[in-house]
């Protein structure tokens, strides 16, 4: 959850509806979740340093946008190759293909 | 605040059991949703219901925020902190020579009253599950409880001048660092939301 959370900031700021917009949008509507729900895992990750959020007045409402950091980039990074390496394995196992090598 | 009448119903409920800079960013992103919806639907009542039922009912909302808090997160650390410490002190105090018996009544009874209040802040700020404001009071309240609470067990262990034993030790460290733990969780409990 936290990997997908940061690849919608990967491309620049969002506000948190916008993340949620992106999440459903990329994943072909399949992974729709109630918008206030991603408020708190929002905060969680601010408070774990991955995002930053900043305030801003947007058609007369205060609007908090997040952006990674770049502890949010290496932590994207390894939740992306963490997957790709799961997968990979799962893949080869339904398969029935041999099993990739691993370090 | 333009919207629709649920909408702004919807956002009272939060704004009572959420912190204000919460309820502001959950107000932005319901009202885009609500814009959305109209600009989909066309009318304010359908549209007010699709973003409403899209958000998230308000029990939901609140026990997300309450689940990711670190109000409830430093409640929960002191309360498992809880039995250990409490059991190495146990042990201490029963193998003791003597000198636990030395103890003033007042000061038990103290000790009692302490640590019966943290227990009871600290199983609240886990429990609650509606009420953010309820639950980072009662954490920040089980937290001071707790350094008082061992600050006096200390205090009082030092002015009796018990014979030095491993078990003594064990429980001192045990206090120490129970005491550093919520000192430590304290300032975070003020400042972050």
């Amino acid at each position: 959850m936290d990997g997908l959370l940061l690849a919608t900031l990967e491309d620049g700021p969002q506000h948190g509806y916008a993340v949620k917009e992106a999440l459903r949008d990329a994943t072909g509507g399949k992974l729709d979740l109630p918008t206030g729900t991603v408020y708190p895992a929002l905060h969680r990750l601010e408070r774990a340093g991955l995002i930053k959020g900043s305030w801003s007045v947007v058609s007369g409402r205060r609007r908090r946008t997040y952006e990674l950091t770049e502890q949010g980039r290496r932590s994207l990074a390894g939740a992306r190759d963490h997957w790709q390496e799961f997968a990979a394995v799962i893949s080869a196992a339904l398969g029935g293909g041999p099993w990739p090598a691993t370090n | 605040m333009a919207g629709h009448e649920l909408i702004e119903r919807h956002l009272r409920t939060l704004a009572e059991r959420l912190p204000g800079p919460v309820v502001d960013e959950l107000a932005d992103g319901l009202l885009a949703s609500y814009d959305d919806q109209m600009e989909r639907l066309g009318d304010p009542d359908a549209a007010a219901r699709a973003a409403l039922a899209d958000f998230g009912d308000a029990d939901a909302v609140t026990a997300a925020f309450v689940r990711a808090s670190p109000a409830r997160h430093a409640a929960f650390t002191l309360l498992a902190a809880g039995p250990i410490v409490g059991l190495c002190w146990g042990t201490a105090l029963i193998t003791a020579d003597g000198w636990a018996a030395a103890i003033p009544p007042a000061a038990r009874l103290v000790l009692g009253l302490l640590l019966g209040s943290a227990v009871l802040m600290l199983v609240t700020a886990v429990r609650e599950q509606r009420h953010y404001h309820t639950v980072r009071l009662a954490a920040l309240g089980g937290a001071g409880t707790v350094a008082v609470l061992d600050t006096v067990i200390l205090g009082t262990v030092v002015t009796l001048v018990p014979p030095p034993s491993l078990l003594l030790l064990v429980a001192l460290t045990g206090s120490v660092a129970r005491i550093m733990l919520a000192v430590r969780a304290i300032p975070a409990l003020i400042t972050r939301l």
